[in-house]
């Protein structure tokens, strides 16, 4: 009889190995395990032994874990990170860039543990049963999308298609708190990060209001353009020379009037290899640019163009009138009305508070009316404009004789004039601030913007002020 | 009448029960371990790409061949080859101590016993489901002996 104790054996001596090195391997020696929950990642959370003769610089471990909170007394859901489980190689060229790819391994997974919070939200009171059921077919799903996201960006080495994951995740993340309203303008646009706000007034005094996030190797911004001496139709014609002169040749440009008088997409390359993603429409009222910006020199571009796209087409224009006439509602600070008369210099001082200056027009801020209430109730809202040196005093407007003046307010101001006082025909209101520094003085400067309005709604009911 | 003989010799468990020892729980052993070692070792590297995707596949492939193997093993071990039934029981031998030493290993790690048996009702059931795999496996087994006969190559 052959033996073949000395194979069988060598077969059960190497197996016992292989089950008691992998464990320990796994564990990193009987390491601590933390389980981190849902946030940013350092490298410090990654703890494991690094596995050998894998191809991969690091790999995290995370789960979604069903937790049953005693306090509520419901069941919970939440992304967990293993850092024993989860290991990194020491040489790591590109460390934020690889870390980042793990980040949203575990975005995923919390993108999936909300999921499961949501499904318990809608069914509250199940069973644990029900709940783990549930919870074992997203884990299906939450491996099915981590190896989708592995395998569609080659574990990150992929650029345009790793940054179009990201937006896609932070845009499934945030869900509809990512849509960013100017209600000045009432551009509109789904940002997946908080965007950062811009203004200003450019040197031919068009004044602007922006959003704009820089990410993904791209930036997105939304824009409205405001100037009351220049007219933006005129920009269909243009562009031609307003690209030329930007230093931008441009690729493609399809226009609609449907919806608009203009609204055309732009896409121009410049000289420093980016390519830009504009639509630029216009509606009587403000110029308003979509933005997508991104580089074209690093390979494939396919994903940015792609999160272009759907940044370009989140753009809608939407009436903000309700939202500035309920916050005047809601709010509690007053508005004082005054009358002005002309002042004569060889005069002795009547009762009087005090002495503005009038001079001509400076074109305050970005502002958005006038608009009317159902009562005919007039309406202003103008962005705060920060003056150099100094705070305002008051913001002012001022309809022929009459007064109005309120507390500043750093997000913008909403001059109110009540129906009644509204003239019949055609008149001009002057809007601005006086600034702090100036009520030491003998007369203040009234910093102002006017513009002239013909009325055309009816006035169906008075409302005291 | 001698085939008819070989078709009852089929259906015998005499022969496999009176040569019956150690060897042949230790083959089954070392083969258990070996596959669940291979199971551990899949786990490990299941973030493999390909792997994530194929590890049951592969799992089951493996297991199968090692059925092949525990045969071979037997015939080389007692210079004879089993027979169909024997070939099943044997099958049966090398389930029950993959699964017992599975459990034990699941123990040593810290988990509990449970072979999901509550009854005797139970313990019956899993012992048909058993049984059931092993011919089943077994089929297949037969019918790739089948193929290696047809080409001369009788390993098992």
């Amino acid at each position: 009889m052959a033996s073949l104790l000395k194979p069988k054996l060598g077969i059960s001596v190497f197996s016992i190995t292989i089950l008691i090195l992998i464990p320990l391997l796994e564990s990193n020696f009987n390491a601590p395990v933390t389980i981190k929950r849902w946030s940013k990642l350092t490298w410090d959370d990654f703890q494991g032994f690094v596995q050998p003769l894998s191809k991969y610089e690091a790999v995290i471990a995370s789960s979604v874990y069903l937790e049953y909170d005693s306090v509520h007394k419901r069941f919970h859901a939440y992304a967990g990170q293993n850092n024993i489980r989860s290991w990194a190689k020491r040489s790591r060229p590109d460390q934020d860039y690889e870390l980042n790819h793990e980040q949203y391994h575990f975005n995923i997974t919390e993108l999936h543990a909300r999921r499961l919070n949501h499904y318990i939200a809608e069914n509250p009171g199940g069973s644990p049963y029900l709940y783990n059921l549930r919870h074992g077919s997203i884990n299906i799903d939450l491996r099915k999308m981590q190896r989708e996201y592995d395998s569609e960006t080659d574990h990150s080495l992929i650029f345009d298609r790793q940054r179009r994951w990201e937006y896609r995740i932070d845009s499934l993340l945030v869900l509809d708190s990512g849509w960013v309203t100017d209600h000045f303008s009432g551009g509109k646009a789904f940002f997946p990060a908080k965007p950062k706000l811009v203004k200003g007034t450019f040197e031919n005094g068009t004044m602007h209001r922006g959003h704009r996030l820089s990410k993904y190797d791209m930036t997105l911004a939304l824009y409205a353009y405001q100037n009351r001496n220049i007219d933006p139709a005129l920009f269909g014609v243009n562009w031609p020379d307003i690209y030329a002169n930007n230093a931008m040749k441009v690729k493609s440009v399809v226009s609609d009037t449907l919806e608009y008088g203009l609204k055309t997409l732009i896409i121009a390359e410049d000289t420093i290899n980016y390519t830009d993603y504009s639509l630029w429409v216009y509606n009587d009222a403000y110029l308003y640019k979509a933005q997508a910006r991104f580089p074209n020199n690093m390979g494939d571009t396919t994903g940015y163009a792609q999160i272009a796209r759907s940044f370009i087409n989140s753009f809608r224009i939407v009436d903000t009138d309700d939202y500035w006439i309920a916050k005047l509602e809601s709010s509690d600070s007053p508005i004082l009305l005054s009358t002005v008369s002309n002042r004569d210099e060889n005069e002795k001082e009547q009762d009087t508070e005090y002495c503005m200056h009038v001079g001509p027009p400076s074109q305050p801020g970005f502002y958005r009316g006038p608009f009317y209430r159902d009562d005919g109730a007039m309406f202003l809202a103008c962005d705060y404009i920060v003056h150099p040196d100094s705070l305002h005093y008051q913001d002012v407007m001022l309809l022929n004789k009459d007064w109005y003046s309120h507390t500043p307010t750093p997000h913008g101001q909403i001059y109110f004039v009540p129906a009644k006082n509204i003239p019949k025909q055609k008149f001009d209101i002057k809007f601005g601030y006086i600034l702090l520094e100036d009520s030491v003085k003998d007369c203040y400067e009234f910093y102002h913007e006017k513009i002239e309005i013909t009325r055309k709604i009816h006035v169906s009911s008075n409302t005291e002020l | 009448m001698a085939a008819k003989t070989d078709i009852l010799d089929s259906f015998s468990a005499k022969s496999y029960f009176r040569t019956f020892g150690r060897r042949d729980i230790f083959t089954c052993l070392s083969l258990a371990l070996f596959l669940l070692a291979l199971d551990e070792t899949l786990d490990y590297y299941a973030n493999l790409d390909w792997m994530g995707e194929h590890q049951n596949i592969v799992l089951g492939v493996s297991g199968l061949i090692l059925m092949v193997v525990n045969h071979i093993f037997y015939s080389l071990e007692h210079k004879r080859s089993n027979n169909f039934v024997g070939r099943i029981i044997h099958d049966c031998v090398l389930l029950i101590v993959f699964m017992l030493v599975s459990k034990t290993i699941g123990l040593l790690k810290g988990g509990t016993l449970n072979f999901g048996v509550e009854d005797v009702a139970s313990s019956i059931s899993t012992l048909i489901q058993i049984i059931t795999l092993s011919v089943c496996l077994e089929l297949v087994v037969a019918g790739f002996r089948r193929i290696l006969n047809l080409l001369r190559w009788q390993v098992f």
